[in-house]
């Protein structure tokens, strides 16, 4: 490292490789090489359950994209990460702004904050059978609801066909949203006090503030954020799948749980496979973007 | 005039940061207060809130047994390595991204972000046969090595994001008194960026302390098992053991808590960003 | 420079403490190690240690199974260590989560390290047994020249033996004879008639007469407590042959027609669709539930949960013309031995020491379950008087369970939730309920 004084032509075209080499190195190892396997198995018949699997080109892909359950898998995951997703940043920014107002004592803030950041202490299984316990008929929303006459003590809301979905995207939005809480606070640390006066000073309005000074300063982290959040949650699994299953009836069967079923209840590793590598696909797809967006961003 | 309109402000405010508690906190509460419970009077209707048999059972369960107290053991070994390894090498890698411009810039930010979407459901077995070649199998490092590469993604995009905010003038100065980048990066960039590296250092904890799947396949022995293994341990083939399993979790979450008390002191607003910008 | 400094302290007390607590808890884990490889190794010098007079072999079993924490703390490792002093083979537990156990089992074999012996669920064995994860056990029991009079049933799949149950639960209806008393129900519905009568008055008690568990995370409510109703009045998804008849069932029209009168009638817990096997029994623990089909296994919760309840064995109310004999579900801990294992004789040993007159009977009377060794007689003399009056009803019947040894059962049973459900909600007629059921079931054995 040292050697970067020297600044030497083949220096400085090295330097940046050796901050991202340990990255770099891990990535290609522990996952690229799984990945180049998996999408191997996605051209196979019966990989891994037999020893010698026949090759069979494009005709999982096939069979997934002409599944019906398959496109409804699709369209419960769109909904999910959708309205996970966009109630994750809602839910992110107002907690984080609120704990980061003037208006607060540092001392109520500091417990707050602690309060705002509890659900996302929970291991999934946890957070599934809390849930879980809570949703039930007879369980302590039902009890809490019945007063203001919004359910009664045998209302279901994992159980129904028409509310499972809702109610699992319910969870995640609570179990995830500290996530961008604690990243959008941080972000807002870097807003500058003065930017704020010499606008105040211009007689600009909160809202006014919040528009043009805050978003600005966070939108980089957020896009950032944003992305990841939309990956993750298109392969969240071990929450839906205690709580429900994919049921009722595969209202709430998201693309996770549908590769789950292939690979672990019926052993269709290929399609399983198959139907990863369709997910990847659309996730490079949102990676270019990205990638574009940051760069953009830079010039 | 302006003086009761910030009053009312505030009317408006604490009623909605106690409205924002009770959403986030409320299910949590309903947790511990189950902890204390038969696994009876769990199910109670109408619900009981604190219990007049209130005992500390499962939690002197817990804690004598020196199995389970031996998955907390492992799981903060385990993510506290982890919350290092990533900070150390994410804070590079970052500065890689945020600093230069080369040639497989794109192509390597595309692929640390897209090779996430695979559902580690069926990155499980080619996985899991990468590990026990590498004779990780059942030891902290096949552990430690997993969430690396799940943490580290975060760890880049968040810490390149936050020296994107951070003007370059300030390294270029480091370097300008004959300091090396490595100086700059280390001496300037991170003490600035602290609430941003406690946001990652959280995240990577809780991520690390939380996984169940690959600790479960990656582990065979009760001496290398985790605590979310450990709690799904209570959940029998006909039988949960709730109170138990409430207990474990809520062990499980304070340590995080008490070390976020801990950070809690740089997210007090403008304290980083008046020292830098100033 | 004052931040710089805190963060540096920090650095360096969070690199401590994870380097002294892994110190500490990596120097006990090669402890274990050193001694597996002194077990491995320097046989002579462990046995001098030992007591007992057989020589240790040097030899470590694994045996992956959920039964350590499903038995009092310790029961399982002591029969191991018995084993031991007998044989001079060691066998090392290795507990998952019975959810799962499965997926432990087929990521260990794919990658050469699952366990030696592996407790096995029913409905896994078609899986297991056809990726080649159990080795043929009939060629193992044969070479041993072991009396195979002695072992109550083998799970077979094309003749030949994966599996042994090595305990085996029956699924008897237990009643909460507190809510019956409350209703004035002096006697135990026998029929499906009487069922319903009954279902009725403790409804309008405000009870919930019966609970169907139909979550699909663990699809087993429809074997267990949907064809662990119908078994009990002969009516089954296979025909005479033994091939799957579930279109035109007569049997099973009727049954689903009746099930469906219970849900209408709202006699069935609420939010059925999520109800897991572990919720059902909490819910009966708590005294929520007057009639529910479980587990024998679970007596031992209601016991532990609600020492005051009374609670009553009843045999499963019966279609109203029918008098033959009852079938009665039954689930087993079985126990295969993987194709993976390098000491498969050595692993049939210890699976025919489980199936020893005392061991196989103490585990029995422990459990709550009926032996799968035949010489086994177990002492039920101290036992529940619950679960003597099961053991009558087990004995007048016949166990039965058309999940076991069948191909994909997890996701036929799934399937058959699936198409339950919108029938019970009143969207399909029960034709084409039965007919899509059928439908799933073909298409998997096609």
């Amino acid at each position: 490292m040292k050697k970067a004084k020297t600044k030497g032509p083949f220096v400085k075209f090295i330097t940046p490789y050796l901050f991202l080499s340990p990255t770099v190195i891990l990535m290609l190892v522990l996952l690229v090489i799984p990945i180049f396997l998996v999408i191997q198995y996605s051209f196979f018949n019966n990989a891994i359950v037999v020893k010698e699997p026949v090759f069979v080109g494009f005709s999982n892909y096939v069979t997934i994209l002409t599944d019906s359950i398959f496109w409804s898998a699709i369209k419960n995951t769109a909904i999910f990460v959708i309205a996970s997703v966009i109630a994750h940043i809602t839910i992110g920014m107002c907690f984080a702004l609120l704990l980061n107002t003037k208006y607060f004592k540092t001392k109520t803030k500091y417990i707050f904050r602690i309060i705002y950041v509890l659900p996302w202490m929970f291991t999934a299984s946890v957070i599934a059978i809390l849930w879980k316990l809570m949703l039930q008929p007879q369980g302590i929303i039902n009890y809490l609801f019945q007063f203001v006459n919004l359910a009664t003590k045998d209302s279901e809301w994992l159980s129904s066909r028409t509310y499972a979905l809702a109610a699992i995207t319910f969870v995640n939005i609570w179990s995830g949203y500290p996530f961008y809480m604690i990243s959008i606070l941080a972000g807002l640390q870097g807003v500058s006090e003065d930017l704020y006066e010499s606008s105040a000073l211009d007689g600009a309005g909160a809202w006014k503030r919040f528009i043009y000074i805050t978003i600005p300063q966070v939108k980089p982290i957020l896009i950032s954020i944003g992305m990841l959040d939309i990956v993750w949650t298109i392969q969240s699994f071990a929450v839906i799948w205690m709580l429900t299953g994919g049921g009722p009836v595969r209202t709430t069967e998201t693309i996770s749980i549908y590769i789950y079923k292939y690979a672990f209840n019926s052993s269709q590793y290929s399609l399983a496979s198959t139907a990863a590598v369709i997910a990847l696909i659309v996730c490079i797809i949102l990676a270019i973007f990205y990638v574009k967006q940051q760069r953009k961003a830079r010039e | 005039m302006v003086g009761s309109q910030k009053k009312s402000m505030k009317i408006i405010l604490s009623i909605f940061i106690i409205l924002g508690a009770l959403y986030a906190g409320f299910p949590v509460l309903w947790m511990i207060l189950s902890s204390f419970k038969s696994n009876v009077q769990v199910f109670a209707w109408p619900p009981t809130f604190i219990d007049f048999s209130f005992s500390f059972d499962s939690y002197i369960a817990i804690l004598s047994n020196p199995e389970k107290v031996r998955f907390f053991i492992n799981s903060y070994c385990i993510s506290f390595i982890v919350v290092a390894l990533t900070l150390v090498i994410g804070i590079m890698a970052a500065y890689g991204f945020s600093r230069f411009d080369f040639p497989l810039k794109g192509l390597i930010n595309t692929i640390i972000i897209s090779v996430q979407a695979i559902p580690p459901i069926v990155l499980l077995i080619p996985y899991m046969s990468l590990i026990v070649t590498m004779k990780l199998f059942n030891t902290y490092w096949a552990l430690i090595l997993t969430y690396l590469i799940f943490t580290l993604p975060y760890c880049i995009l968040m810490t390149t994001g936050y020296f994107n905010t951070l003007s370059t003038d300030l390294d270029e100065a480091v370097r300008i008194d004959g300091g090396s980048r490595f100086t700059a990066l280390w001496r300037i960039l991170v003490p600035i960026s602290v609430p941003g590296l406690v946001a990652v250092g959280m995240y990577t904890f809780m991520q690390a302390w939380n996984e169940y799947l690959f600790a479960l396949v990656l582990t065979k022995t009760n001496n290398m098992r985790t605590v979310p293994v450990g709690i799904n341990l209570l959940m029998g083939e006909h039988t949960y053991d709730w109170s138990q399993m409430m207990a474990m979790s809520f062990l499980g979450s304070l340590p995080v808590l008490i070390l976020f008390l801990f950070f809690q002191r740089y997210f007090i607003a403008g304290m980083s960003a008046g020292a830098v910008k100033g | 420079m004052k931040m710089k400094r805190i963060l540096a302290v920090l650095i360096v007390f969070v690199m401590v403490f994870s380097v002294t607590a892994c110190g500490s808890s990596n120097s006990t884990g090669t402890e274990d190690a050193t001694k597996e490889s002194t077990t491995k190794e320097s046989a002579t010098q462990d046995s001098t240690a030992d007591t007992s007079t057989v020589k240790d072999t040097g030899i470590t079993l694994e045996f992956q199974q959920w039964w350590a924490v499903e038995c009092p703390e310790g029961y399982v490792q002591n029969i191991c260590d018995n084993f031991y002093k007998e044989t001079g083979i060691k066998v090392e537990l290795l507990s998952a989560p019975f959810a799962d156990t499965k997926t432990q089992i087929v990521s260990g074999s794919t990658t050469g390290t699952v366990a030696d012996l592996v407790s096995v669920d029913g409905s896994w064995v078609y899986d297991f047994a056809t990726q080649g994860i159990l080795t043929d056990m009939s060629a193992l029991l044969a070479a041993d020249g072991y009396d195979q009079s002695n072992i109550n049933s083998q799970w077979q799949i094309d003749d030949t033996t994966y599996c042994l149950p090595v305990v085996n639960y029956a699924y008897p209806m237990f009643a909460n004879m507190d809510i019956l008393n409350d209703c004035g129900i002096t006697e135990l519905p026998k029929t499906w008639s009487e069922f319903q009568a009954d279902c009725e008055i403790i409804k309008a008690k405000g009870y919930y007469p019966f609970a169907l568990n139909l979550d699909t995370t663990s699809p087993s409510g429809i074997q267990n407590t949907y064809m662990g109703f119908a078994w009990a009045s002969g009516i089954g998804i296979k025909d005479d042959t033994g091939a799957y008849k579930i279109a035109g069932n007569e049997g099973l029209k009727t049954f689903a027609e009746f099930m469906k009168g219970l849900n209408d009638a709202g006699y069935l817990y609420p939010g059925m669709s999520s109800l897991t096997e572990a919720d059902m029994t909490s819910k009966f623990s708590s005294g929520e539930l007057a009639f529910v089909i479980n587990s024998m296994a679970t007596l031992q919760s209601y016991r532990k949960d609600a020492p005051d309840m009374n609670i009553a064995a009843a045999a499963v109310p019966v279609k109203d013309d029918y008098a033959d004999k009852s079938g009665m579900c039954y689930a087993s801990w079985a126990v295969g031995i993987t194709e993976n294992s390098e000491h498969k004789a050595e692993a049939m040993k210890f699976l025919e020491y489980l199936f020893n007159a005392d061991v196989n009977a103490d585990l029995a009377v422990t459990q709550s379950a009926f032996p799968g060794s035949a010489s086994a007689e177990p002492d039920y003399g101290d036992a529940d008087q619950v679960f003597l009056d099961v053991y009558i009803m087990y004995q007048n019947g016949y166990p039965i369970n058309d999940f076991i040894c069948m191909k994909d059962a997890n996701t036929f049973m799934t399937d058959y939730i699936n198409e339950l459900i919108p029938y019970m909600d009143g969207d399909v007629d029960v034709d084409s309920y039965l007919q899509n059921v059928q439908d799933a079931i073909d298409e998997i054995y096609k």
